[in-house]
């Protein structure tokens, strides 16, 4: 037997340390009351047949938890109550309950600002929709919150359902000298978690502070650090790439201003040269007949004589005019085989007496004296390095002369104002006076070249006059190679000077 | 060795220094980083997809307006129940990325209005709750779609044929069977009515995630 009674079925949510539903019954007849109760129930979204709750059979109460039980929050229940007396039922009850999980709302904006004698709260509603927030808002309770050390007070402001605007709450009864933090949130009236702000705090003096405008000048400090930090950041990694700030300090080695190399168009030799202006002179070769009588045509007389390799050799005689005149051993010789003597003259630095030649890189020059064998050079000589010991083991022994002159095109002269000095390669006075071809062979390739040794090829002294070969003694000189044709032409041979001191 | 310098006639080689054009295009990128700061501090907003508050309250209203349109109680449709098989895990799921949260929150209120708004419905449902329903479908609807065009782009259409989008599309597909099936009854609608309710609440846990990720790209 079914009785049917009026009953009324109220599912509550308790708020406790967790969300709890507690499903509960009431009759509205109290007339028949039954003595116990059994809970079933089922959900919609399946076909399931009614589930009883074992923790609800045969109870006498008129409630039950179902907070174990129902814990799927998007499903439809369908809960039956039947009430019984003995055995008999009673009353059954259904209903249907969807188990909604109403999210928190957030907390709003809000600003705090304190006066002499009370705070000020200005909440500020930022919903697109205001009418949408109306009709959320009557289901939550607006709550402040006062930190005030130790104590917390709540605060509820009376929110109507047109709310629209921003609403402001004064809180007052204050403690001077005390900070205090207020906080604001939405509690939902049918209880639910709610979602607290974060707290916001001032202190209280019976002068007014703001705090907006502290919040804005830390923002504002933060964001110039923030700035600044990046443009220095900036400047370091342009500066690091090298996109600014190029660097001036090359090293040393980079620099070239003191170098001399940047004064002259091109280098300078490395050899030391001297200039000597050849003059050609055809000369006939002449074969000594055994006729003592032609000396003196065969001295002023040297034939060309081609060589091969484009040279044509001609006989020069050079000059090396003693220091002391007081033993003029050689005889005078002039250079004077030159076809072109101002347009031929050989790249030589012109010797400049005393003076320093100008320096090429490389090797360094070997300035000398020109003492060796006693005579004087004129100018410095570029050396070779590699035979400064050459030279040095020649200084005070034989000197050698080399000369290796393309005749055609150079002339070879002792570049002197005074058109008496010469250059005299060898004695006069050799009895051999013909150049002999054999001797010619040997100076064939050395024209007017330094030597191996390094031989130096000294000049003479401008300020010294050196004698004529006529004029001189014939001091016969003790080169060991053939004589050179001596008078106005200059021969080609390879000369080996010894000391006539 | 003697030294000397530099006559006055010659020349020194100097090395190349940038240009000055170099130097205008590093001074805009320095300001451009410099905006860039000071909008992204100044702002405090993200470039990522933003569901204000009042979209959550929308889908909240439009959940509660569902429940208000019952016309007739549930238990009397126990009957009718079905199991449309709501893909849950999909839409309640962390593992999908924002774009595909979007995508599939997108197609549920999309396929919710479409059943709606439907000649049949209007002939089941009370008309003002309904168009206050639809209503609010639409403005939720707006606020996704400039979400849909920030964060997917050209990827719009691949987002559209992936998985989790692809199974609210059949889960709607078999509610429009099922109403065929019942011909279209009060408790066929009753039925269909809780199932929604269902979907949408659980497509406000979506939002809701979604309104955390953003947080979190506000906060970052």
């Amino acid at each position: 037997l079914h009785i049917n009674l009026p009953t009324k079925l109220h599912l509550a949510t308790k708020r406790f340390r967790n969300f709890q539903s507690v499903l509960s019954w009431e009759l509205k007849n109290h007339s028949i009351v039954p003595t116990h109760y059994t809970l079933w129930y089922t959900i919609m979204s399946k076909r399931e047949d009614m589930k009883v709750v074992k923790d609800c059979i045969n109870v006498t109460r008129s409630f039950c938890d179902l907070t174990d039980v129902w814990v799927n929050t998007t499903d439809m229940y369908i809960p039956q109550v039947v009430g019984f007396r003995e055995n008999a039922k009673l009353v059954i009850c259904m209903g249907s309950f969807f188990l909604v999980p109403d999210k928190p709302l957030d907390p709003p904006e809000f600003e705090i600002v304190g006066f002499t004698n009370h705070i000020s709260v200005n909440v500020k509603f930022q919903f697109d929709s205001p009418g949408i927030l109306s009709e959320e808002l009557q289901f939550y309770l607006a709550f402040i919150e006062e930190h005030a050390g130790n104590s917390v007070k709540r605060h509820q402001p009376q929110i109507t359902g047109n709310i629209t605007k921003n609403f402001n709450y004064v809180i007052d009864k204050l403690i001077p000298n005390t900070n205090y933090c207020i906080s604001v949130y939405f509690e939902p009236k049918d209880p639910r978690k709610i979602n607290r702000s974060p707290l916001k705090c001032t202190l209280f003096r019976p002068r007014r502070e703001s705090e907006s405008s502290e919040s804005a000048t830390i923002g504002g400090i933060i964001t110039l650090f923030l700035i600044t930090a990046v443009f220095i950041s900036t400047v370091m990694i342009l500066k690091r790439i090298g996109y600014i700030c190029l660097r001036n300090d090359f090293p040393k080695v980079l620099n070239f201003y003191k170098l001399s190399v940047w004064v002259f168009a091109e280098l300078p030799p490395l050899e030391k040269v001297a200039t000597v202006e050849v003059i050609h002179v055809n000369r006939k070769k002449k074969v000594w007949n055994y006729n003592y009588d032609d000396e003196n045509d065969i001295e002023n007389e040297a034939a060309p004589h081609l060589i091969s390799g484009g040279y044509t050799k001609h006989g020069l005689t050079g000059k090396l005019c003693p220091t002391s005149t007081t033993s003029p051993s050689l005889e005078d010789c002039s250079l004077e085989d030159c076809s072109e003597p101002s347009a031929e003259e050989p790249y030589l630095p012109e010797p400049k007496g005393d003076a320093e030649t100008p320096m090429a890189p490389g090797p360094g020059p070997w300035q000398s004296e020109g003492t060796s064998g006693g005579y004087q050079t004129r100018g410095t000589l570029w050396q070779d390095p590699t035979s400064e010991e050459d030279s040095d083991s020649t200084e005070g022994s034989e000197g050698r002369i080399v000369f290796n002159v393309n005749l055609n095109s150079v002339c070879v002269r002792a570049l002197e104002d005074d058109k008496d000095s010469e250059v005299t390669l060898m004695s006069p006075s050799c009895p051999e006076e013909t150049v002999e071809l054999e001797d010619l062979n040997e100076t064939e390739s050395s024209v007017l070249v330094a030597s191996e040794e390094g031989t130096q090829l000294p000049f003479t002294n401008p300020s010294t006059e050196c004698p004529r070969p006529q004029d001189a003694p014939s001091d016969k000189s003790d080169t060991s190679e053939s004589d050179v044709d001596m008078g106005d032409g200059y021969i080609v041979r390879q000369v080996n000077l010894k000391k006539f001191n | 060795m003697a030294s000397e310098n530099l006559p006055q006639g010659s020349t020194r080689r100097r090395l190349s220094q940038p240009s000055s054009s170099l130097i205008f295009p590093m001074a805009f990128v320095l300001s451009l980083l410099m905006a860039l700061v000071l909008v992204s501090y100044s702002s405090g907003r993200s470039l990522g997809c933003d569901l204000s508050q009042n979209h959550v309250l929308v889908g909240r209203k439009n959940l509660r307006l569902l429940g208000q349109m019952k016309r007739l109680s549930p238990r009397f449709c126990l009957q009718d129940r079905k199991d449309f098989a709501f893909p849950q895990e999909m839409v309640e799921g962390s593992q999908l990325q924002e774009p595909q949260d979007i995508s599939v929150l997108h197609e549920m209120l999309q396929q919710t209005f479409n059943l709606f708004h439907t000649e049949r419905s209007s002939a089941a449902w009370d008309t003002t709750l309904l168009e206050q329903l639809l209503t609010g479908l639409h403005q939720q609807l707006d606020d996704l779609d400039t979400c849909l065009g920030l964060v997917m782009g050209e990827k719009d259409f691949s987002l559209g044929r992936m998985g989790p989008t692809l199974a609210v599309k059949r889960y709607f597909q078999g509610i429009h069977v099922y109403l065929k099936e019942k011909e279209y009854s009060d408790c066929a609608w009753e039925i269909v009515r809780v199932e929604i309710m269902r979907s949408f609440s659980s497509s406000t846990s979506l939002q809701e995630r979604l309104k955390i990720m953003d947080g979190d790209l506000n906060s970052a």
